[in-house]
C-alpha cells in the first residue's frame, strides 16, 4: 500500500505543479468571469439610453408610465397638461431633451388604433416589446372591465393546469424536467471526466513505456500497483481541478457585482424584459426549481454521484491504461481508443433518451450495463428509480470495474515491456492469459 | 554454495521460446558477464531474475530460498534503455526511487547526498532530467540503481553513451561495489569490457546457455595452441623452419606458430636457435572473448 501511495503522490504532485495545470485551473474560471463581465458590459454599453416623451390624450396611462422607467436606460417623460397638438409636438421633442415622442390618442379600447412613436431612430426590440406589453395589458384590462368581466376571474382562467404525480405513496412536488436536467448535468460531468482523465492515464502509461522508465519501476513495484497508483493519482488531479473550478467559479460569481454594480441589475432587467417574463412567471420558475430540488433525494444523489464517478472512472481508466500499455506510439491512439470511446459516446446519446423516457428499456439497460451505467443511472436517479435497480447497477459496476482493473493489469504487465512492435487486439487478448 | 541458483528455467511468449531449460549458478561477490547475440534471451533471463517475469517452469533460488518479492529490494537493475522522468528534478527522482525501495525520506536523502557527492554531481540535484546531457542522465540512472546498496547488481550496457572519463568513473564504482561484496551481472556486447571486468561469463544463444565458466578457463579451453615468437630481423628464416613447423603468421620481427601434436614450445625455440635466429620474446596467444563468442555461437 505504501508503494501505491508514493506512486499516487508522484502522479498527483508532478501534475498539479505543472504550469499548464495551474494555468488551466485558474484561467478557465477567470475566462468564464471575464466573459460574463464582458458580455454584461457590452450589452449594457450598447443599450439604448432613451428618453421618451409621452403624449397621452386617452389619460389611461398616466400612472402606468411612471413605473415603466428602467434606470438610466429608459425614461418616460409624461407630458401632463400639455395641450399642444401632436403635429406641433412631434417636431420639437428634441427641445425637451427627448429621443422620441409616444403618442396615444383618445382610445376606443375595442379598436385601439392611432398609437404612434415619432423619432429619428427606430426603437430597439426590447424597448418596443416593453412599451407594447404595458400598453396591451392596460387596454386589455380596460376592455374586460368594459364588458363587466372580473379581472381576477380572467386571471384564474389564464392559470396553467398541472398534473400531480404520485410515485408509490409519495406525492412528487417538483417538475421532473428540472430534476432530470440536474441528473443530466451530473451525467455530463462524469462523461467529461471519463474522457479527459481516461485519456490522460493512457498518455501517461505510453510515456512511461516509451521512455523505458517502466522497466526500472517494475523491478520495485508490481505492475498492478503501478497502474492503480497512476489511475488514482490522475483521478485525484481531475477531482482537484473540478473542485477548484467549482470554488473559483462560485467566488467569481460572488465577486461579479463588485465589478459590474448597476450594470448587472440593468442587464437582469433587460433580460427579463427581453423574455417578456413577468415577475410572477419568474418567481414561479424559481419556485419550481426549488421544489424540484426538494423532490430529489440529495443524499441519494450525492452518494450515487460519488459512487458512479469513482467506479465509472476506475472501469474506463483501467481500459485506457491497458490500451496505453499496448501502444507503441501516439499514432496507435486513434485505432486503439475507438472501442473504448464508442460505449461512452453511445451513453451520451442514451442520456437524451433517458431524459424523455427514463423508464424505457433502453434507459433501464443503459443504467444496468457497466459500460453506460455511470452516465445513464445518474441521469435516471432524479426520476426516482427503484432502489433495487440502482443497487443492481452499482453491484454490476463494482464487480465489473474491479474485474476490468484485474484484466487491464494483466494486459498492462505484458504490454509495458513490449517495444517497437505493433500489436493486434488478438495479441492483447492473449496477454490476459500470460503467466 | 551458490548464492543464486537458476534451475532449469524455461520461458515462452506465445510461440516464441525465449529461454529453454536454463541452469546457472551465481556465486556471491563475483562479476559475471552475460553475453549473447541480439534476441538470444539475455533480457528475458534478467527479467526472470528481477521478477518482472516468472518462469513457465523451473525455479530460481536465492540463498536456497525460492526467489520472492522480499528479494526485490536486494537487486539493483539498470536496463540498457535508460528510463527517467524527464520533467522531474534529479533529487526528487532519486527520492521517489528510494521510497519505492522502502526507504524513509530521511534515509533516502542521506543516501542521495552520499552518492551525489561521491559522483560529484551535487549541483544537479535541482535540475530536471531534460536539462542534462545523455551522459549525465546515465550517471543519475546509475545512482538510482545502486542507491539502496543492492546485493545483486545487474547492469545492461552500463557504459553506452558515456565518455571515457565518465566510463572510467562508473567502472571504478562498479569495482568498489564488488569489493564491498556486491555480486554483479554485466550484460554487454563490448567484449573489451568483459575481458577487463568479468571473472566469469555466461554465453546464451537461442534461449540456451552454450558456455559458462571462468574467463581464463574458457580461454584455455578455446586456445588454438598458438605461440608468438618475437625475433631480431637480422637473420632470414630458413626454409627448414617452415617445413618442420606450422607458421600461421609472420612479419619481419615475429612469427606465430601453431603447435603440432606432441610439439612443445621448447621444440620450436630449439629449432629457431639452431638456425641462429635471435629470440627477443615468447608469448602464448589466447583467443579473445570476442573470438570465443563468435566461435561458440557458430558452433551452437
Amino acid at each position: 500500500m505504501t508503494k501505491i501511495w508514493y506512486i499516487i503522490q508522484r502522479e498527483y504532485i508532478t501534475r498539479v505543479r505543472k504550469k499548464s495545470f495551474l494555468v488551466l485551473t485558474i484561467l478557465l474560471p477567470v475566462l468564464v468571469g471575464v466573459f460574463m463581465v464582458a458580455t454584461v458590459r457590452i450589452a449594457t454599453a450598447s443599450q439604448e439610453k432613451l428618453r421618451i416623451a409621452v403624449k397621452d390624450e386617452s389619460g389611461y396611462f398616466e400612472d402606468k408610465f411612471r413605473g415603466m422607467d428602467e434606470g438610466e436606460s429608459l425614461r418616460f417623460i409624461y407630458l401632463t397638461g400639455n395641450q399642444q397638438p401632436i403635429d406641433s409636438l412631434k417636431d420639437i421633442y428634441q427641445n425637451i431633451n427627448c429621443d422620441g415622442i409616444l403618442y396615444i390618442p383618445k382610445l376606443d379600447v375595442d379598436k385601439p388604433n392611432g398609437i404612434a412613436y415619432y423619432s429619428e431612430n427606430e426603437l430597439g426590440l426590447g424597448t418596443k416589446d416593453h412599451i407594447v406589453k404595458n400598453l396591451s395589458d392596460e387596454i386589455r384590462n380596460r376592455a374586460l372591465a368594459q364588458r363587466n368581466y372580473n379581472i381576477d376571474t380572467i386571471e384564474f382562467f389564464d392559470k396553467k393546469i398541472s398534473v400531480e404525480q404520485i410515485i408509490g405513496n409519495e406525492k412528487k412536488k417538483g417538475s421532473a424536467e428540472i430534476g432530470g436536467l440536474f441528473g443530466y448535468a451530473c451525467g455530463m460531468l462524469i462523461y467529461v471526466f471519463l474522457i479527459v482523465y481516461g485519456a490522460m492515464v493512457m498518455r501517461s502509461v505510453t510515456e512511461e513505456k516509451t521512455n523505458r522508465i517502466v522497466e526500472v519501476l517494475v523491478t520495485t513495484v508490481k505492475p498492478f500497483q503501478l497502474m492503480i497508483g497512476k489511475i488514482i493519482g490522475i483521478g485525484a488531479v481531475g477531482l482537484t481541478q473540478f473542485i477548484l473550478w467549482g470554488i473559483l467559479i462560485f467566488c467569481i460569481n460572488l465577486l461579479l457585482p463588485l465589478f459590474l454594480g448597476d450594470q448587472m441589475m440593468a442587464m437582469q432587467t433587460m433580460q427579463q424584459n427581453n423574455q417578456m417574463m413577468s415577475n410572477s412567471e419568474s418567481m414561479q420558475m424559481i419556485a419550481e426549481i426549488s421544489t424540484a430540488f426538494q423532490d430529489i433525494n440529495l443524499t441519494r444523489m450525492v452518494f450515487s454521484f460519488v459512487f458512479y464517478f469513482i467506479f465509472g472512472y476506475l472501469f474506463y481508466a483501467s481500459q485506457f491504461a491497458a490500451i496505453g500499455a499496448a501502444m507503441t506510439d501516439d499514432n496507435d491512439a486513434q485505432s486503439f481508443t475507438f472501442p473504448i470511446t464508442i460505449p461512452i459516446i453511445i451513453s451520451m446519446v442514451l442520456m437524451s433518451v433517458t431524459l424523455s423516457q427514463p423508464f424505457s428499456s433502453a434507459a433501464f439497460w443503459g443504467s444496468i450495463l457497466p459500460f453506460s451505467s455511470p452516465i445513464i443511472m445518474i441521469t435516471r436517479i432524479p426520476f426516482q428509480v427503484a432502489w433495487w435497480e440502482q443497487l443492481l447497477s452499482m453491484f454490476i459496476l463494482f464487480i465489473s470495474s474491479v474485474g476490468m482493473a484485474y484484466i487491464a493489469a494483466k494486459i498492462y504487465r505484458v504490454g509495458i515491456l513490449i517495444q517497437g512492435k505493433k500489436v493486434t487486439f488478438k495479441e492483447i487478448g492473449k496477454w490476459i492469459f500470460v503467466k | 554454495m551458490a548464492f543464486i541458483e537458476i534451475q532449469h528455467i524455461s520461458k515462452s511468449f506465445q510461440q516464441k521460446v525465449a529461454l529453454q531449460d536454463v541452469s546457472l549458478s551465481i556465486e556471491q561477490n563475483k562479476i559475471y558477464g552475460l553475453l549473447g547475440p541480439n534476441g538470444a534471451g539475455k533480457t528475458t533471463l534478467i527479467r526472470n531474475i528481477t521478477q518482472i517475469f516468472f518462469p513457465d517452469s523451473g525455479k530460481i533460488l536465492w540463498n536456497n530460498e525460492p526467489l520472492s518479492e522480499k528479494h526485490q529490494n536486494l537487486i539493483g537493475y539498470m536496463p540498457e534503455e535508460r528510463g527517467l522522468y524527464k520533467k522531474m528534478q534529479v533529487g526528487e527522482q532519486l527520492l521517489y526511487f528510494a521510497q519505492l525501495r522502502n526507504f524513509s525520506k530521511a534515509e533516502a536523502n542521506q543516501k542521495i547526498n552520499y552518492w551525489l557527492q561521491k559522483l560529484d554531481i551535487e549541483s544537479w540535484r535541482n535540475k530536471t532530467i531534460e536539462e542534462l546531457s545523455k551522459g549525465m542522465q546515465q550517471k543519475v540512472q546509475f545512482v538510482a540503481t545502486v542507491l539502496h546498496n543492492p546485493t545483486l547488481l545487474i547492469l545492461d550496457e552500463p557504459f553506452s553513451g558515456l565518455d571515457p572519463i565518465n566510463a572510467e568513473l562508473i567502472k571504478n564504482e562498479i569495482f568498489e561495489l564488488h569489493k564491498n561484496g556486491t555480486t554483479i551481472i554485466f550484460s554487454t556486447h563490448r567484449m573489451e569490457n568483459v575481458e577487463e571486468i568479468c571473472e566469469d561469463i555466461f554465453l546464451i544463444n537461442e534461449g540456451k546457455i552454450i558456455l559458462d565458466g571462468n574467463v581464463q578457463a574458457i580461454k584455455q579451453h578455446y586456445k588454438q595452441h598458438l605461440i608468438k615468437v618475437e625475433i631480431e630481423p637480422k637473420v632470414p628464416v630458413n626454409d627448414s623452419v617452415f617445413k618442420q613447423t606450422d607458421i600461421v603468421a609472420q612479419a619481419e620481427n615475429y612469427l606465430v606458430f601453431k603447435l603440432k601434436e606432441n610439439q612443445t614450445v621448447n621444440d620450436v625455440l630449439k629449432l629457431l636457435m639452431l638456425h641462429q635466429i635471435e629470440i627477443s620474446g615468447v608469448s602464448e596467444i589466447l583467443p579473445t572473448v570476442n573470438e570465443i563468442f563468435i566461435q561458440a555461437v557458430k558452433e551452437s
